[in-house]
């Protein structure tokens, strides 16, 4: 496989699990001050999207399934089912993106993300209730997909300024050019 | 072209089943988790023992940098915090005196007594490495372990009161399991009337009383310490005091420093029933 040998997807890969470890560790310090009160989004989850719907062919999709199978285990979830649902929704966003190579408005990909967030936010708490893990109050979910969707533009502006993960044409990489010659 | 099509699908077709056979991964995790519940959970704690290391070059800068904001902080409010020291130690040399005459009494009682007091409580102190960082679970890593001697389901507490309890201790490190936490259910006793109740974590700083036996002797301000019931809590430690809540109901405003956790003491509970304690901590933990 020609994937191996591109150094794009090395760099962001490796861009995409130092971002991840940065996340993880500011999750998991015992902040003094402010941390107690927040009610942490699923950033590593926003993330990932943004970068998919971006650069889908710049994100080895295991590279970022073991990402969130380590935040199973380091942020003490039940492990295995965060992952695993989310795992669905980059494998559609990626393979999706590819194909139809859409690119979103800033209120359209707001639109979408959250959808993506909540589908997955409400399947894990069904799932959760039906296995009899611990069942947050409904309230908490409400309020953690509200600090999600605020902090979203900022998860953009930073995928765009300072990791450089751009919409684009996608002749810029050679999976996107070799699919639009076919076409 | 026919080739590269031939070729397209092949690689769709393996990457479906790679995508599938992680799925599957983590479905059967996920399946032994729920299954075998603390097996799986002695696991993770020797995986964090592995994984936490390779976060510590992330954590040290930012630990420095927090404890220095905090610094600012703390420096901020010295000046009103020195005032009101100053008006508390005048009230509390009165006490002092109190106390002291109240010692000497109680020694010479105890000496007439020929009492033996063991030493029931013995204790080890731990900085606290990382906290949980999902808003639904309260607990904090301690850097104490089996190495250390401590054990499964010992209390926590810090320089005032109880933070919470041990539920997964590894080689090296531990988790406490805060009593805010939502699966934490504390019995306690309120002084000076004595009744019991339970406190149930609710994830905020005033956890609420539930199971009170008469809530009309009960007034705000009053103390809350553990009762020692059920054998999970050794008796006697504070936990806090009694406030009303906005709600109307008993709550009590926690006397440990949620904010600031950095070192706390593990106590040793030697009365502890370690039968029932696999079934209330662990499970109560994760599956309750």
């Amino acid at each position: 496989m020609a994937g191996f040998m591109n150094i794009t997807l090395w760099t962001s890969s490796i861009k995409y699990l130092l971002l991840s470890f940065i996340i993880i560790s500011v999750q998991i310090l015992p902040l003094p001050i402010v941390q107690q009160e927040i009610l942490w989004p699923d950033l590593i989850f926003l993330f990932s999207v943004g970068w998919l719907l971006r650069k889908p062919d710049q994100l080895p999709i295991m590279v970022i399934y073991l990402v969130h199978l380590i935040s199973d285990i380091v942020l003490l979830r039940p492990i295995g089912l965060w992952s695993g649902l989310s795992l669905i929704v980059f494998v559609f966003v990626k393979w999706r993106i590819y194909k139809t190579k859409a690119i979103f408005q800033i209120g359209q990909e707001l639109i979408f993300v959250m959808a993506l967030l909540a589908l997955v936010l409400i399947t894990n708490l069904i799932l959760q209730y039906m296995f009899k893990i611990l069942n947050p109050p409904i309230t908490m979910i409400m309020l953690q997909m509200t600090f999600s969707l605020l902090i979203y533009p900022l998860v953009m502006g930073i995928l765009h300024y300072i990791l450089g993960v751009r919409y684009g044409k996608h002749e810029d990489n050679i999976i996107g050019s070799r699919r639009g010659s076919e076409i | 072209m026919n080739e590269r099509n031939l070729k397209g699908d092949y690689l769709k077709g393996l990457r479906t089943i790679f995508v599938l056979s992680l799925f599957l991964i983590s479905t059967v995790i996920f399946i032994i988790w729920k299954i075998d519940n603390p097996r799986v959970e002695r696991l993770r704690m020797v995986a964090l023992e592995k994984i936490i290391p390779s976060f510590e070059w992330l954590l040290t800068p930012m630990r420095a940098f927090v404890n220095m904001s905090d610094g600012i902080e703390t420096y901020n409010g010295l000046v009103k915090e020195n005032l009101e020291l100053r008006f508390e130690l005048r009230r509390l040399s009165n006490w002092r005196e109190a106390a002291i005459r109240l010692e000497e009494e109680n020694s010479k009682l105890l000496q007439l007594n020929k009492v033996n007091i063991s030493p029931k409580l013995k204790h080890i102190t731990g900085l606290v490495l990382s906290d949980s960082g999902s808003p639904y679970r309260r607990s904090v890593l301690l850097n104490v372990g089996n190495r250390d001697g401590v054990e499964d389901g010992w209390a926590v507490m810090d320089d005032s009161g109880l933070i919470g309890r041990l539920a997964g201790v590894g080689e090296k490190l531990s988790r406490v399991v805060l009593l805010i936490d939502s699966s934490s259910r504390v019995p306690i006793k309120v002084e000076p009337s004595g009744m019991k109740a339970l406190i149930f974590g609710d994830n905020t700083f005033n956890p609420p009383l539930e199971i009170v036996e008469n809530t009309d002797l009960i007034r705000s301000g009053d103390r809350v310490v553990t009762s020692g019931d059920g054998k999970v809590f050794p008796s006697g430690i504070l936990l806090g005091h009694i406030i009303r809540g906005p709600d109307e109901r008993l709550r009590v405003k926690l006397v440990a420093d949620y904010k600031r956790l950095k070192f706390l003491k593990v106590v040793k509970t030697p009365e502890i029933d370690s039968s029932k304690l696999s079934s209330q901590i662990i499970l109560n933990g994760w599956t309750d």
